[in-house]
């Protein structure tokens, strides 16, 4: 038992717990796709409305950050960020990153009205870097972390799986096989218009670098799911934080692993010098993936970066003693006692 | 402290766990629980700090309320939630200048001096007021812990007695 004032090593602040403040990025990756503009297409929610006190203004973007410094205004305390990313419509996060492969059958109208043919679509969970095909991971023109680790969802609805017999087959969704027509053929498979609605079949004149409104993937329910609905579905990713915030030394973001499987295993995190008072922006590049068809007519993922706008505002309280005196909450730190 | 089990009610015997650092008789001070007894001298410095297994989930001690002294040589009983506000004070509702409040419930810190009057077995038990954070802004109290001036640890101690 101690009899003697150890305050020195509780000065240090080694007891104290830092301030956790987790940072919600919702995307609404469709909408973003579409106008090609991410800004006014993703909302930025945290955990520090409800204590901080701060009027905050809708669209603002802030995180508030609220440190605590000794009585001196040095630093007591530093707070830590964290980000996690979703979209509005993509698969839920708590969805297991190996679920098993899906075989969903669509019917593709045919160039003649008067047939009607069946495209397999096949999607595949998660993350085999075998499977993902064209839609590679693209790197920060920085130079920042490689997103291989993190993986997509692998939908190629340009291509139908090969018989023993070496003619074009296609899974129903019962698991058995139906030989496809001639027309299935994957050398067969033609940019076609928006009126055929054929799969991977995007018009090359789009205002939107080559992508426009053209792809379109009929399922057998008769539902017309656009390339940006398949795209929304694919959760987007923050590729790097940077900016003023992190050129000035405010906070200290990374990149950490998780062996959290459900949520990728990976996470933006940053901690804040709290001694920088004021109103201090940053960037975050947001990556979406945008389902496309190539030259060949195959379908694959083309990554689309994006950049979103945050703000931080720092401020400090000084600590106070809880335990409250008559003329108020105590200050810190204590005299000894006699 | 496990955040998320005491939001959803569950016993504090299974969510809070209190340890100090005295190394004094761990067996009867019901040491990692709720109902902790924390051997004090007069003018110790005590000082009480909150680790949330759930980091992502703020949380405070927002009080430490004492009762009246009283000599107690039995081990306290299991800890209770004695109060349970859906929506508490926050403590940073008021502005200055746009700023937080004077004395917001995050930069409080608990420390202080056991008084140098308290008497030999007395025991000192008190409340933990505790503060989370979100939308409900919900408070709990928990009654149970304590602290005690045990007998001079120069003198011989009695076989039986409670320390």
């Amino acid at each position: 038992m101690r009899l003697f004032d150890d305050r020195a090593a509780n000065l240090a602040g080694d007891q104290e717990s830092n301030m956790q403040i987790s940072i919600i990025v919702v995307v609404d990756a469709a909408a973003t796709l579409e106008q090609t503009f991410l800004e006014e297409n993703a909302y930025i929610l945290d955990n520090t409305r409800v204590f901080s006190a701060f009027h905050d203004e809708a669209g603002e973007k802030t995180t508030h950050v609220c440190g605590v410094c000794n009585a001196d205004g040095s630093q007591a305390e530093e707070a830590v960020l964290n980000w996690l990313v979703t979209g509005v419509s993509s698969v839920p996060p708590t969805l297991p990153r190996n679920f098993p492969d899906l075989q969903i059958t669509s019917p593709v109208p045919p160039p003649s009205e008067t047939t009607t043919l069946a495209l397999p679509m096949k999607t595949s969970y998660p993350r085999d870097a075998s499977i993902y095909g064209h839609g590679s991971p693209v790197l920060h023109p920085a130079g920042g972390p490689i997103l291989n680790p993190m993986g997509w969802v692998v939908i190629d609805p340009g291509k139908a799986p090969t018989g023993e017999d070496g003619e074009t087959s296609a899974k129903d969704e019962g698991g058995g096989k139906t030989e496809a027509p001639r027309a299935l053929q994957k050398k067969s498979i033609k940019l076609q218009s928006a009126k055929r609605f054929m799969a991977v079949a995007p018009s090359t004149n789009g205002p939107t670098g080559g992508v426009g409104k053209a792809l379109t993937l009929h399922t057998s329910q008769d539902e017309h799911i656009s390339h940006n609905d398949i795209s929304s579905y694919v959760p987007p990713q923050i590729s790097s934080i940077y900016g003023p915030a992190v050129d000035n030394g405010v906070m200290f973001p990374a990149l950490y692993g998780s062996p959290e499987a459900k949520t990728e295993g990976w996470y933006w995190s940053a901690s804040v010098d709290v001694s920088k008072i004021g109103t201090h922006l940053y960037y975050m590049d947001v990556v979406l993936l945008e389902a496309q068809s190539n030259s060949c007519g195959d379908g694959e993922w083309v990554p689309r970066t994006f950049t979103l706008t945050g703000k931080l505002a720092v401020s400090r309280v000084i600590k106070r003693n809880g335990f409250a005196t008559p003329a108020g909450y105590g200050s810190l730190p204590l005299r000894p006692t006699q | 402290m496990d955040v998320i089990a005491l939001l959803a009610n569950q016993n504090p015997e299974k969510a809070v766990f209190l340890f100090d650092d005295s190394p004094a008789d761990p067996i009867h001070r019901k040491r990692g629980t709720a109902s902790l007894r924390s051997p004090v001298y007069p003018g110790q410095y005590v000082i009480w700090s909150l680790a949330p297994i759930d980091v992502q989930t703020p949380v405070w001690i927002s009080e430490i309320d004492f009762e009246a002294p009283k000599y107690d040589p039995h081990p306290p009983g299991a800890a209770t939630i004695v109060d349970q506000t859906p929506a508490g004070e926050l403590g940073a509702a008021a502005l200055e200048n746009g700023l937080p409040a004077f004395n917001p419930v995050w930069a409080r810190h608990w420390e202080g001096y056991a008084p140098l009057c308290i008497t030999p077995g007395s025991v000192y038990a008190y409340r933990l007021g505790l503060q989370f954070g979100g939308l409900s802004g919900r408070t709990i109290s928990l009654e149970g812990p304590s602290l005690f001036f045990p007998p001079s640890p120069f003198a011989g101690i009695p076989p039986g007695a409670v320390v």
